[in-house]
């Protein structure tokens, strides 16, 4: 179980994290999804003790992290895979860490083993490819068998293969009771991996509710339809509460589903040419939600919100 | 995923774990070993050809003439034949500089403070391990340096021997000063945190500031190089003390007290900075 309570980073005048509050659950995947720059990064560390809060605390079972003597058995973080010497080998980078925590060799060789590179450990880490190395990541984050496991974007630069090995290892880890803490700035990654959301923005949060619950609200549901009876259509819907707006040459409807637009517009004896449900994907309910706290945000918004719509 | 069977339970731990930690850190990389040996061959091998040239220099006396020469020359066949020191300082003091420095260019500090959240553990650590080895390095070029040195003194007749007054003395000393260079190296290092800055401040330290006090008018000239790493390390070498400048064993407590004025200073920031 991880908390966190009214968590605050300044740094000068800028503020990374903002009166941060959120429990992450153990036995589900939690996402921690957020634009770049959002402060999740700079969240994780702290939960870590790599940084120190300005405000606010963070504890993982409890305790501060700093107060763990030997964490690994209770955490396991994979924060940047590239955190690595590239002249060690692997198995020595995993035995260097393993020491600290008073974790016998054997252990070693067992999670080599489980990410699949005991036939790579004494190569030198500088020749991994990304995904190698984000595999050792893994098989630091899991040498002390820990209940509570936080990886901080660990699909990034991946491929496929390793993207769909990442995402079944953090369901199975989840399933064994552990508390899954995994950051993305990906919903749709987030969608297929998480149960849980928390969302935030500008160091602030946004939303922390259930990936189902998340796409319910906020996915932009609406009805589109083409009619050559415009007026008598719009008429007749906005009698029965739909809220009726023009997009180019169709009627973007809400507040009503399809079914009931179809029923609308025969009893008022409406021609259709097309009536179709449309669904907002979940990058766009994303962007959506964060729409007032991107960093830094391209001119290619404005096309994507006008073809959007 | 396989269901894991091998224990993760502790065996050892503790601040020997995370001695042994890094005691593996150092010895697993390779750049470790060719930096030591680079220190070692250019150390000694500078210290062989100063060696070798005065040997021959004097080889063109004999009798009373070479005493009255080497009485004039004031030499002192110990501290010629430990001239790589000026070198194996500057090496070890860089390398002090790098174990810190280039944990934190490649940000595995994160890596090896999430695992050991205590930071003066972590400092004490490195700074054991290190130290360590730096003693062992240092020791090896000076009694290497030693040994070849009256090799080349044979020839004039101007060697002398490990158990002659003070020889030991001065090659035990000098090979600690490199040490404690080292250690000032790794203090800087975990003040600075960048490789680069680490190493412009420990040579300044090193060579420039002793260069600048030497320019100072007279007496403040030797009355503050003495305090210095220059003459510091210069008397500890010689087995002709010096009346004015620090006894050797003073002026290695001296230079100890500001590696762990720099030493401290770093470990308090550690503990106090994001990492």
């Amino acid at each position: 179980m991880i908390e966190v309570t009214d968590l605050t980073k300044r740094y000068g005048s800028t503020v990374a994290v903002d009166g941060l509050s959120f429990q992450v659950k153990p036995g589900v995947v939690t996402g921690f999804l957020g634009p770049n720059g959002a402060g999740k990064s700079t969240t994780m560390r702290m939960i870590l003790g790599l940084d120190r809060p300005t405000s606010g605390t963070a504890t993982i079972n409890g305790r501060p992290y700093g107060q763990h003597s030997k964490p690994l058995h209770s955490v396991g973080a994979l924060l940047e895979a590239s955190a690595v010497h590239t002249g060690r080998s692997a198995y020595n980078h995993l035995l260097a860490l393993a020491q600290t925590n008073g974790i016998p060799r054997s252990r070693v060789n067992a999670v080599l083993e489980q990410v699949g590179l005991t036939a790579v450990a004494k190569r030198r880490i500088g020749a991994f490819s990304l995904g190698m190395g984000q595999r050792l990541g893994v098989a630091a984050a899991l040498l002390g068998d820990p209940g509570v496991l936080m990886f901080d974007e660990p699909v990034n630069g991946l491929d496929p293969e390793g993207i769909v090995w990442i995402r079944t290892m953090l369901k199975s880890l989840a399933a064994e009771g552990r508390t899954v803490f995994v950051s993305s700035h990906l919903m749709s990654e987030m969608a297929l991996t998480a149960e849980h959301l928390i969302v935030i923005g500008q160091g602030r949060l946004i939303a922390d509710t259930s990936v189902e619950e998340f796409v319910q609200r906020s996915v932009q549901n609406h009805v589109r339809v083409v009619t050559p009876d415009e007026q008598r259509l719009r008429a007749a819907l906005a009698e029965r509460g739909g809220a009726v707006s023009v997009v180019g040459d169709a009627l973007a409807v809400t507040g009503l589903d399809c079914r009931q637009v179809g029923d609308i517009a025969g009893a008022a004896g409406c021609t259709l040419h097309e009536l179709s449900p449309q669904r907002a994907s979940l990058e766009e309910a994303f962007m959506e939600l964060t729409k007032g706290s991107v960093e830094y945000r391209g001119t290619a918004d404005v096309a994507l919100e006008g073809a959007g719509a | 995923m396989t269901t894991t069977v091998i224990s993760a339970a502790p065996t050892r731990g503790g601040y020997g774990g995370v001695l042994r930690s890094e005691w593996t850190k150092i010895r697993s990389v390779r750049s470790t070993y060719w930096s030591l040996a680079a220190a070692i061959f250019f150390s000694v091998g500078f210290a062989a050809l100063t060696s070798a040239i005065t040997a021959h220099h004097y080889e063109k006396y004999s009798g009373a003439e070479l005493h009255r020469q080497v009485v004039q020359d004031s030499f002192d066949a110990v501290a010629q034949s430990l001239s790589g020191v000026a070198l194996g300082q500057l090496a070890l003091g860089v390398l002090g500089a790098l174990v810190i420095s280039s944990e934190y260019r490649n940000r595995m500090i994160r890596t090896t403070l999430t695992a050991v959240p205590r930071r003066g553990r972590i400092m004490l650590a490195k700074l054991a391990v290190f130290g360590a080895v730096a003693v062992l390095v240092g020791e090896i070029i000076t009694f290497l340096s030693f040994f070849i040195g009256m090799a080349f003194y044979k020839g004039p007749g101007l060697n002398v021997a490990l158990s002659d007054p003070g020889v030991l003395r001065a090659i035990v000393a000098t090979g600690l000063y490199m040490a404690l260079a080292g250690v000032m190296g790794l203090g800087l290092g975990l003040v600075i945190r960048h490789g680069a800055g680490a190493i412009t401040a420990i040579i300044g330290f090193l060579l420039v500031v002793p260069a600048l006090a030497s320019a100072l008018p007279n007496p403040w000239d030797d009355r503050i190089g003495k305090m210095l790493p220059l003459q510091i390390g210069q008397q500890a070498a010689t087995t002709t003390q010096l009346h004015d400048f620090l006894n050797p064993w003073v002026g290695l407590l001296v230079l100890a007290i500001y590696a762990a004025v720099a030493v401290a200073v770093g470990g308090w920031l550690l503990r106090t900075r994001d990492a």
